[in-house]
């Protein structure tokens, strides 16, 4: 029966994400028909399916299954259901990193960026675990409080950065987020990654499910829940970090969407993982879509677009509270 | 406290700010002698490159960190009193944000409507953000925690600055520098009548405050109380809210969405001169100017020729205390 409706709610979410991004490739300052693509291939228009539309919605739907999977992990890590990469500030460091890397004269190539995120990801996620640390463990509520903080922290130093050497346009795309660059050696590197998380997560399904009770019984169960641990961070680093590296400052996908999965169906972490990355994909293709067609021809920030949708959620669970206090 | 903390306290805090405030006239990239800069304030009008300087070009600045550099103070210390919360200020509640929203919209519409006048409608627009801001948070505020009222408020801050990214990208689609004043706050209008205005503004409304500054410190004690000493609680409650809101409306109006002054200013005024609030309120107001201040003279001069927003600054200074606050108990 558990497993008939997974199966169901995959297939749907599934032919979703198919039409969210046949949405998204065709939709644009000009709508294009998805025959388009198979059109004289001299035609401007089959030319910029091609080299603009497509390598876009590939990497729109790649981040967006990776954010929500990196919150997903990040929930269940810090045993609280509102963490998520941007809330913590991972996704400002990796911002931060980057700016400072280019300005450095670091060039900006695939590898280049990828390495360059991870690390200020990295480093950002440890002082933030480390600054919540208290004698009694992590307190969750003073955990999310603080990493909001440290993420506008860490935002206006990258604004100050960008100011100071004038490089705000240059910038632009970074801090206020958006797809409009995407090339396909980013898909590739976002495909890579994506490939990397699936097989971690296949192979440790079992201890990452174990995450989210204590480590005693974790222990009892035969898990090693520190090693898990360690690794289920540099997941969330990884995840961050590259998305970062190809969309800019997108916040709060990953807060939503594994709440909405986990309400349609309570499930366990591994069971979850693919619902969510699917959902994850079909959000941002929407918000993409929303950003490239509602204001034509200015595209919307995405960061805005994202923190409106992701700042509402938010106030709503912690006003609703209930579940949050009792943690 | 002993008369003599009180006083040494009142001191140091006049003594920096005095400090401060002649550094910041004298410094710059025209440097003025100190002697120089005493004379011209006194009125010696012999050397007239020091009049321009200090009175046409460093005197705004001077201005506008104190008027929100008050205002943002006091405007903390009554919303950590009536909460009774220690890490609330009108930034972290959303309030600040929800006024730089009202101020980005009324600047939007009169781009596109010009009988719209947006200097005479700048304090109403903001006023009308901030008390939505605030109404917002309060239906939370009744049976939610201090914690999470304080996520709740972050969580608006996100959404409306969400918003105001939006609106004014939309505005000037290439100028990102300009959305910063209102995301992080920035003196962005130093024009002497429109200072004076929002110098008076705040003056009056301090002037309003202590007037309350009896009953403020009553309130502290708990409702009860404050009603068996004879204080009209509901009345008294919503004056001082009012004032907390005007207050941060007059400051956003000045420099924008500037982050934690209120946070901080009390904070520390606490430390130096214990609670009660006849000391506390003055020096409160006087920890906030200086911390303005403070954070003016190094947007200005720290990575010259290039001037910071102050927001920037303000917010290195003031956000890693909030976070040695939080995580310190």
């Amino acid at each position: 029966m558990k497993t008939k409706k997974l199966t169901w709610i995959n297939g749907v979410l599934l032919l979703i994400l198919i039409l969210a991004f046949v949405a998204n490739l065709c939709g644009g300052v000009q709508w294009y028909g998805l025959n388009q693509l198979w059109a004289d291939p001299n035609l401007m228009a089959t030319k910029i399916m091609w080299t603009i539309r497509l390598p876009r919605s590939l990497s729109v739907v790649l981040v967006g299954a990776l954010l929500a999977f990196s919150g997903q992990l990040m929930q269940a890590l810090s045993k609280n259901p509102i963490a998520d990469p941007s809330i913590l500030g991972v996704n400002a460091g990796a911002m931060l990193a980057l700016m400072i890397g280019s300005l450095f004269g670091i060039s900006l190539s695939v590898f280049n960026t990828m390495w360059l995120s991870i690390c200020g990801a990295l480093i950002t996620f440890l002082i933030v675990l480390g600054l919540s640390m208290t004698k009694q463990g992590i307190d969750p509520l003073r955990f999310i409080l603080g990493g909001t903080v440290f993420a506008s922290f860490i935002s206006c130093i990258a604004y100050a950065v960008s100011l100071l050497t004038n490089s705000s346009v240059q910038f632009r795309n970074l801090l206020v987020g958006g797809f409009s660059g995407a090339t396909y050696s980013q898909v590739e590197l976002l495909t890579v990654g994506i490939i990397v998380v699936i097989v971690l997560v296949v192979v440790l399904r079992k201890s990452l499910t174990l995450l989210v009770l204590d480590d005693a019984t974790a222990s009892s169960l035969g898990a090693k829940p520190g090693v898990t641990r360690i690794i289920a961070s540099l997941m969330v680093v990884i995840c961050a970090g590259i998305s970062v590296a190809v969309a800019g400052n997108i916040g709060f996908v990953g807060l939503g969407i594994p709440q909405v999965i986990n309400y349609l169906h309570p499930d366990a972490l591994e069971r979850n993982v693919v619902p969510t990355m699917l959902a994850g994909g079909i959000f941002m293709l929407v918000v993409d879509l929303i950003a490239k067609t509602l204001a034509a021809p200015t595209e919307l920030p995405l960061s805005a677009l994202s923190a409106i949708f992701g700042g509402a959620f938010l106030f709503i669970i912690v006003a609703k509270g209930s579940r949050v206090t009792q943690i | 406290m002993s008369m003599k903390r009180i006083f040494g306290s009142y001191t140091m805090a006049i003594l920096l700010l005095i400090v401060l405030s002649l550094a910041l006239l004298a410094i710059g990239d025209i440097h003025l002698s100190l002697l120089t800069t005493i004379k011209t304030l006194f009125g010696d009008s012999s050397d007239r490159i020091a009049n321009i300087v200090i009175w046409d070009m460093r005197m705004p600045y001077i201005v506008a960190a104190l008027t929100t550099g008050s205002c943002l103070a006091i405007s903390g210390l009554i919303l950590q009193s009536l909460t009774y919360n220690p890490l609330v200020d009108s930034s972290i509640l959303g309030v600040n944000a929800g006024a730089s929203l009202g101020a980005v919209v009324l600047i939007g519409l009169a781009g596109i409507i010009k009988a719209i006048n947006v200097d005479t409608y700048l304090p109403v627009a903001a006023v009308f953000g901030a008390l939505i801001s605030l109404l917002i948070v309060g239906i939370m505020n009744r049976e939610g925690s201090k914690m999470q009222i304080l996520l709740g408020g972050v969580a608006l801050t996100a959404l409306l600055n969400g918003i105001i990214l939006m609106v004014e990208l939309s505005l000037n689609k290439f100028d990102f520098d300009k959305v910063l004043v209102w995301l992080s706050g920035s003196f962005w209008n130093l024009d002497p009548g429109f200072l004076t205005g929002y110098a008076i503004a705040a003056v009056i409304l301090i002037a309003i405050t202590s007037g309350f500054s009896r009953e403020l410190g009553v309130l502290m004690l708990g409702d009860l109380t404050a009603l068996s000493l004879g204080v009209n609680v509901k009345f008294v409650k919503r004056m001082l809210m009012l004032m907390a809101i005007g207050m941060a409306a007059v400051a956003v109006s000045v420099g924008g969405a500037i982050s934690l002054v209120g946070l901080m200013a009390p904070n520390i005024a606490r430390k130096m001169c214990g609670s009660k609030i006849q000391v506390l309120l003055p020096v409160t107001c006087l920890i906030g100017c200086v911390i303005m201040l403070l954070s003016t003279l190094v947007a200005n001069n720290l990575f010259l020729p290039s001037v910071l927003p102050v927001g920037l600054v303000v917010a290195v200074i003031t956000m890693p205390y909030f976070l040695y606050q939080l995580f310190r108990y």
